[in-house]
């Protein structure tokens, strides 16, 4: 009975061979199909171009990930099995790597699907399985600090940057921005330190070597002469380390590498070293970088955070301390965010980082002892998901999903002066029990609607700012003004960083790339016994990037024109609380100052006129 | 000589190709020059936003006299993948010599069982 069971199975994949053969024509059959459907290509242009999804390159690479688990296994044996499982396991973990992780959720569900069933056997492991288990065991040795939800999203960052990393493939993680992909580098790095790793499995540098990253950040101007430099000292780090018997892997970590014009073509200079792979290489984009770049590395894209990423995101933000209120409440607040996201009005400007920061917001509130009401979600909206025309929409479309039985208008909560949202905001401070390398104070984002820059007297003359605490840094574009300027001010504000002051910022469009990593707040903390804890963050000039310290009340304002807000990319926005402050909203602020017979006079003035 | 096409000169490798000179003098009878390029693939193949994977290369087109000299290297197929899977099995099999290659050899087992 259990023999004719066991022929009726379809064990139609006899080798190794034809599930790499089966992944490929998959891959290219995807590829056709997402060519014709969504693009809108011609059968017989995608029939051509989707040969190329996938090549020798990829096959290559499953038997690199093959070798690598097959004697990780033999040493460690992670999931306590016998020697015969191993190959499986391995063969399913390393297809996972190559071909699922590449795919959109769509084509995800049907990949797995597909291998699940042919690779179907009695008491062996499935695909979907052997994945799960696999990164479920990387992310229990892997330390996290607390509030870091541990969603789909950042396990399967995490878990593809350790095996690229340490197997010297190149990986490119696509996704939207806030998306936990910086912080699941970063959180590699702090990981993987060979002996000084904190877990035992790092420990073994045979294995797991120790990460010595190599920071370039991006920017509109990037030249391959940069990247070359970059690529260089890396180079030359991991000669030297090798010379010595170091067991340290230099990476090459490419912040925003979508950013870079295509046609200065600077990115041209990755095809190289993405070949000779003699250094790791990981870079973050938030779009799918071109066939050739594409085609050397393996990729991780990340689709828009999912409902479910949404929930465990909301619940590990609100319920850090298991003594919140009612989850229910909290994923009642997912859904007017996502639904939003489909909105390219809402999307171009917000983000993943906004909403993560709006359910901070609550969480600080309610530790605070102040209960969560429609009022508290209006203030928490004022603050995160401001500085758009379209703000009361978008607060409705939350309080109503909130509270269900809201009915605006009568008894909608009223929106504070914007001012007095944005002193709120410039006063709050992090709480020094708290660590700031967990990001509690966004910096500000003021969209000036005039074009003469007059917002930023005005926010000296409102007490929004002190001329006396604050330190302003303009940037010109005389011609004679050149590279020398930018750099003396990219110094004085790293220097204005280090010492606490506040900052503010503008015209300086040229030169905010230096500061993502900054503006980001995703700090690095060591602690210095004598000092106590210090934080620090990237600045770059050009090629160059180094630590900076970055002292605790560091508070830095933003301001950009509203006609450029068009053409700032979305992932500078989405680190910022934004502020549309215009001559309108200052002028009404002070008319409520006046006494009444005042304003009953000038309301008769405008009347006359 | 890579990627001729993603560069801005395509004239000078246009000269050196086809009239076998470099800047007006000429190239010795002993230098055999081949050069690769990737397929200037049209804006009809341009990307949604939400996209998975790009078939586009960044490459200018080619010079209309190259074009002549173009031939379409094109990709493996089914059959010669298969092949060159089965070459790299064997050769990772001679590292590894304990490796399974068969899961019909599974299926035996689990018969024999």
């Amino acid at each position: 009975m259990n023999i004719i069971n066991f022929l009726h199975v379809r064990v139609q994949i006899s080798t190794l061979t034809d599930l790499i053969v089966t992944s490929q024509e998959k891959m290219r059959d995807f590829a056709s199909r997402h060519l014709k459907d969504q693009c809108g290509t011609e059968m017989a242009e995608a029939e051509l171009a989707c040969r190329s999804c996938v090549s020798q390159r990829d096959i290559q690479r499953v038997f690199t990930f093959y070798k690598w688990f097959m004697s990780m296994y033999k040493k460690f044996n992670p999931h306590e099995e016998e020697e015969e499982k191993y190959h499986r396991r391995a063969v399913l973990v390393s297809l996972f790597l190559v071909y699922y992780m590449r795919l959109s959720a769509e084509f995800r569900k049907e990949y797995s699907e597909y291998l699940n069933d042919i690779v179907r056997l009695p008491g062996e492991i499935q695909f979907s399985e052997a994945f799960e288990q696999e990164i479920d065991y990387y992310i229990e040795q892997v330390e996290l600090p607390s509030g870091i939800a541990r969603t789909i999203a950042l396990k399967e960052n995490l878990f593809a940057t350790i095996i690229c990393t340490i197997t010297h493939t190149p990986l490119i993680i696509v996704g939207a921005p806030g998306s936990s992909k910086t912080l699941s580098f970063n959180q590699t790095i702090a990981n993987l330190r060979g002996m000084e790793s904190k877990k035992a499995l790092f420990r073994e540098t045979d294995f797991f070597r120790s990460l010595d990253p190599l920071y370039y950040q991006c920017s509109r101007h990037t030249t391959s002469n940069e990247v070359e430099i970059v690529f260089s000292r890396a180079v030359n780090r991991q000669r030297s380390n090798l010379k010595l018997g170091q067991p340290i892997h230099c990476v090459v970590f490419m912040d925003e590498a979508g950013l870079p014009e295509e046609r200065h073509e600077s990115l041209k200079v990755l095809h190289y070293h993405l070949d000779k792979q003699e250094v790791s290489f990981v870079a973050i984009t938030n779009h799918v970088l071109d066939a050739a770049k594409t085609n050397r590395a393996v990729s991780l894209f990340r689709p828009e955070a999912s409902e479910e990423d949404l929930h465990t995101l909301a619940i590990g933000c609100m319920c850090m301390k298991q003594t919140r209120e009612t989850p229910e409440v909290v994923k009642d607040l997912c859904s007017p965010y996502s639904r939003s996201m489909n909105d390219p009005n809402f999307s171009s400007f917000f983000g993943l980082r906004d909403f993560i920061q709006f359910l901070n917001y609550l969480r600080r509130k309610q530790d605070q002892k102040i209960r969560l009401t429609p009022q508290l979600v209006m203030q928490a909206l004022e603050r995160n998901f401001n500085g758009h025309d379209q703000f009361d929409n978008i607060s409705k479309r939350f309080l109503c999903a909130f509270d269900k039985n809201m009915q605006p208008p009568e008894n909608f909560p009223k929106k504070r002066h914007i001012l007095g949202v944005l002193q709120e905001s410039m006063q709050d401070s992090p709480s020094s029990s708290l660590d700031l390398a967990e990001n509690e104070v966004r910096y500000k984002l003021i969209i000036d609607p005039s074009e003469d820059d007059s917002v930023v007297r005005l926010l000296f003359s409102f007490g929004i700012l002190e001329r006396n605490n604050t330190r302003m840094f303009v940037c010109s574009d005389f011609p004679g003004d050149g590279q020398l300027q930018k750099i003396d001010t990219i110094a004085a504000i790293r220097h204005s960083a280090m010492q606490g002051h506040t900052v503010i910022m503008s015209q300086t469009d040229d030169i905010h790339e230096s500061f993502y990593d900054l503006f980001n707040q995703r700090f690095r903390r060591i602690d210095d016994p004598e000092h106590g804890p210090r934080y620090y963050a990237n600045i770059a000039i050009g090629a160059h990037s180094k630590p900076s310290r970055v002292h605790p009340s560091f508070q830095c304002v933003v301001v950009v024109k509203k006609s450029e807000i068009a053409t700032t990319p979305a992932p500078f926005l989405n680190r910022f609380e934004k502020y549309l402050i215009s001559h309108g909203s200052l002028l009404d602020a002070s008319l409520q100052q006046l006494p009444p017979c005042m304003s009953i006079l000038i309301q008769a003035a405008k009347e006359k006129v | 000589m890579d990627e001729v096409n993603t560069s801005s000169c395509l004239g000078l490798f246009k000269e050196i190709i086809v009239d076998k000179t470099f800047d007006g003098k000429p190239i010795p009878e002993n230098l055999f020059i081949v050069a690769a390029c990737n397929p200037h693939r049209g804006n009809s193949l341009a990307s949604h936003k939400t996209a998975w994977m790009r078939s586009t290369y960044y490459v200018r087109s080619l010079h209309p006299t190259l074009k002549h000299l173009m031939w379409d290297y094109g990709s493996l197929d089914k059959n010669q993948e298969r092949d060159y899977i089965n070459e790299k099995m064997t050769m990772v099999n001679k590292e590894m010599p304990k490796l399974e290659v068969s899961y019909s050899m599974d299926c035996c087992a689990m018969i024999l069982k």
